[in-house]
């Protein structure tokens, strides 16, 4: 189980409009974004566990409007407090919004273009590979025999061929650990379950 | 659309759509481009932004929010969309308190499990769009090549994949 630690690492507002600066030039949409986001946070600076901000994530996942935007939210004011949150926010925003109203500001040259089938063909598989490397990062404590495994094939099978909605799956999934999971071992946590 | 009915729309949308960003894209089409407020190619294109540019999708927002109101419009559309995610505040406090629940524990390890499932579903999705061709793929692999075995940082690795991508594709459309 993954916990939302209590005491706040030490990390300046500069600091953390960087960080968040760096994950808001991700490609591929919010797991793009994720996948600098927990590079910079778990892997690099290890400000934070990687099951803390998987389950920033997950909760994300189940608010309204961008998953990101939410986990922006919660790891800037985790770390840096209120301030944090404004700061996170307007840093992640930045590069994407750039692009986005330059571009908007040229439709007409580019949207009859050649350009967008270059990006297409690009930068989205580029992308695409960036968010198997975030899933699998953040995946890999559970990639074991397990029940969680269980969990983890049988949301991707549910979402793929059932075609239920990712707030609903998660509420599923929620649910199901309730019930299946509550009285589990956790051996993605050994520092806790194995004294 | 005055500014105000453009701000109310966004935020009102993506209230009502947790996570789901089709959902909204389907609602903002019914209220704009069959109110007649967009050209649906206009719509498109601003929706188009939103998967190439860097960020979370929902960005494009700024883009349709450009094209009805200006400058303006596009940074009220984009306030629109983060004010929301302030909610986790209150919902992160309520989880401290009860974090500690054995039922509690197994609902987030439930939802992490699903959560990572979810990745790969998301990934195999965006994988039936984007590869289309040899040069995808071949970018594609070389991302992950750069990053799993010639451990570059993630960003070097997608924009060192991308720019072989654009070579290539520059080299076989000669």
């Amino acid at each position: 189980m993954a916990e939302i630690a209590e005491t706040r690492p030490k990390l300046s507002l500069a600091q953390l409009f960087i960080i968040f600066l760096k994950a808001g030039c991700g490609f591929g949409g919010g797991l793009g974004v994720l996948a600098l986001l927990q590079e910079q946070l778990v892997t690099l600076r290890r400000i934070l566990p990687d099951k803390e901000l998987m389950t920033l994530w997950s909760i994300g996942r189940l608010m309204p409007s961008g998953t990101m935007t939410a986990v922006a939210v919660a790891v800037g004011h985790r770390l840096c407090g209120f301030a944090g949150t404004v700061v996170a926010l307007i840093a992640m925003i930045i590069p994407g919004f750039i692009c986005v109203v330059g571009l908007t500001v040229a439709y007409g040259y580019l949207a009859h273009g050649a350009v967008l089938d270059y990006i297409d063909a690009t930068l989205l598989p580029a992308a695409l590979g960036i968010v198997v490397v975030s899933a699998v990062r953040l995946g890999k404590p559970l990639f074991r025999v397990s029940l969680d495994m269980v969990f983890v094939i049988a949301a991707c099978g549910l979402l793929l061929f059932a075609h239920v909605g990712p707030a609903v799956m998660l509420l599923i999934g929620g649910i199901a650990g309730a019930v299946f999971l509550r009285g589990q071992p956790d051996e993605t946590r050994p520092e806790e379950t194995k004294p | 659309m005055s500014f105000g009915q453009l701000v109310v729309v966004i935020f009102t949308y993506n209230m009502l759509t947790f996570g789901n960003g089709s959902a909204v894209l389907a609602l903002l089409q019914h209220r704009l481009v069959d109110g007649g407020v967009l050209g649906l190619s206009q719509f498109l294109y601003a929706y188009a932004l939103g998967r190439v540019t860097p960020g979370q999708n929902n960005l494009y927002l700024a883009s349709v929010g450009y094209m009805i109101c200006g400058w303006l419009g596009a940074l009220g559309a984009i306030v629109a969309i983060q004010v929301p995610g302030y909610l986790v505040i209150p919902v992160l406090k309520g989880y401290e308190r009860v974090r500690h629940q054995r039922a509690v524990q197994g609902f987030i390890r439930g939802l992490t499990a699903a959560s990572v499932g979810l990745m790969f579903a998301v990934a195999f999705n965006i994988g039936q769009e984007a590869l289309t061709g040899l040069v995808p793929w071949i970018v594609f692999l070389a991302t992950l090549a750069l990053v799993f075995i010639a451990k570059r940082g993630l960003l070097t690795g997608m924009v060192g994949a991308a720019v072989l991508g654009v070579g290539l594709k520059f080299i076989l459309s000669i």
